[in-house]
């Protein structure tokens, strides 16, 4: 619980980066999407549920401060994070290679699913196309957020139990 | 049963909350102009954040401008002393414009229209994403604002209110993908719907039929229930007739630099 509550503060903090300091350097077009970040590292480090109830929550931060439906980013976020939790599991977490991985492919999914989700509930009409024009850049921006967030991140990480490090010693 | 119950007990609690999130989307389609609860308290929150940082980085940047970056200012003072003459000669001319319009409004019997009233706001923080296209202003329902209002600035139309808290509100730019407005070609008043490309706007549903030339200025119609009539929307850019179709597509130019967008105006009294 208390770890939630840092990730959802956390999450704050970087929506209202996300909306005051990145814009006043980078403009109204791509800039870190460092709520994705957030999310993908739930996705790989933090407990199923508990993640899924933060990633839900910090996507609906983020459609208070964005977008014009309320939800829209809670779905989209929490798909990202069900997909992170199947596909990451897989994968050695303590290696840092992983996040970089997590976020080419996250953000991939993520606008996949944005423009799949305006498509099929919305009258996005040709939304599509200025989600498409900037993905070359917004995944530049997103490895860089990766590259400067996950130092802070790996902060907040749940500590290994005493048990796993004594058969591991 | 509840030994199946504990064995899918985390894959249940995964649809049921996608299931939260799929409904509370859905309903929130049906109702996007009504700012819920938890939106305006959220926006409350953020509100003395936004204007924290407003305040200390246009207090960095007046600091920069004014005193650290003054490079070709002589050149630019006798360059613009020069234009300052011009535009008084111009602003001469205009007023006796004017005053010949009066005449010829009291001659023809017109009515004086009177002045829209307007609030002034300020633009405190963009959108969290890089996808949408709208702003956050520091005036709300406690200054009379509400959902579905007209902002403005002096170069023309910027968009309308979508959400309002009591001190903080959301604007949805024109140029979102989301966004049309009803406009015409002031030279031939051809109409047609401005939609949002990010960007620039496009001008849909123009007759084919119609002439309508690059650098055409286009305004509002005052037809689409927000916006009053003849406010400026973009000049036109690109024209593309297809061979077939009884439309034409326009690209626009905005009129307004949605970039250095910093001070605009409400307009209570323009309400659908």
């Amino acid at each position: 619980m208390k770890r939630m509550i840092i990730h959802l503060l956390l999450g704050l903090v970087f929506i209202l980066l996300q909306t005051t300091l990145f814009p006043r350097f980078l403009g109204n077009g791509p800039r870190p999407d460092l709520v994705l970040i957030l999310t993908l590292y739930l996705g790989i480090h933090e407990q199923p549920f508990q993640g899924a109830l933060t990633s839900w929550l910090l996507g609906c931060l983020l459609d208070v401060l964005s977008g014009t439906t309320f939800g829209l980013y809670g779905l989209i976020l929490l798909l990202v994070f069900c997909a992170t939790v199947i596909g990451g599991r897989q994968l050695n977490r303590d290696n840092a290679a992983v996040m970089f991985f997590a976020a080419i492919l996250g953000t991939a999914a993520h606008d996949v699913l944005l423009v799949t989700t305006l498509l099929f509930f919305a009258d996005a009409d040709q939304g599509w196309l200025i989600v498409l024009r900037q993905l070359p850049l917004q995944l530049i921006f997103n490895l860089l957020a990766v590259l400067a967030v996950t130092p802070f991140l790996n902060r907040t990480k749940a500590p290994k139990p005493l048990s796993l490090l004594r058969t591991t010693r | 049963m509840l030994d199946l119950l504990k064995r899918y007990q985390t894959a249940l609690l995964f649809c049921l909350l996608l299931l939260c999130a799929l409904l509370l989307y859905s309903n929130s389609l049906r109702q996007r102009e009504h700012t819920s609860l938890f939106e305006k308290a959220v926006l409350q929150l953020a509100s003395p954040f936004y204007r924290t940082i407003d305040a200390v980085s246009r207090d960095s940047a007046a600091l920069w401008n004014n005193y650290i970056d003054l490079i070709d200012v002589r050149q630019q003072n006798i360059a613009l002393q020069e234009q300052l003459r011009q535009q008084k000669a111009h602003l001469n001319h205009l007023k006796e414009i004017e005053q010949e319009n009066q005449r010829l409004k009291n001659l023809l019997g017109f009515l004086e229209s009177t002045e829209l009233p307007a609030i002034p706001a300020r633009v405190i923080a963009v959108d969290a994403s890089s996808w949408f296209r709208t702003i956050t202003i520091d005036k709300g329902t406690n200054d009379g604002l509400d959902e579905g209002l007209p902002v403005v600035v002096a170069e023309g139309i910027v968009g309308r209110t979508i959400k309002c808290a009591s001190r903080t509100s959301r604007v949805l730019l024109i140029i979102d993908a989301s966004s049309e407005v009803a406009v015409l070609v002031q030279r031939n008043r051809t109409r047609g719907i401005a939609r949002g490309q990010g960007a620039q706007l496009t001008l849909e549903y123009a007759l084919r039929s119609h002439d309508v030339l690059e650098g055409d200025a286009v305004v509002t119609s005052g037809t689409g229930g927000v916006f009053p009539k003849g406010l400026p929307v973009g000049t036109i850019s690109k024209i593309v007739r297809h061979d077939y179709g009884l439309f034409q597509t326009l690209e626009l130019t905005p009129s307004v630099d949605f970039d250095r967008l910093e001070d605009v105006l409400v307009l209570p009294g323009e309400t659908p």
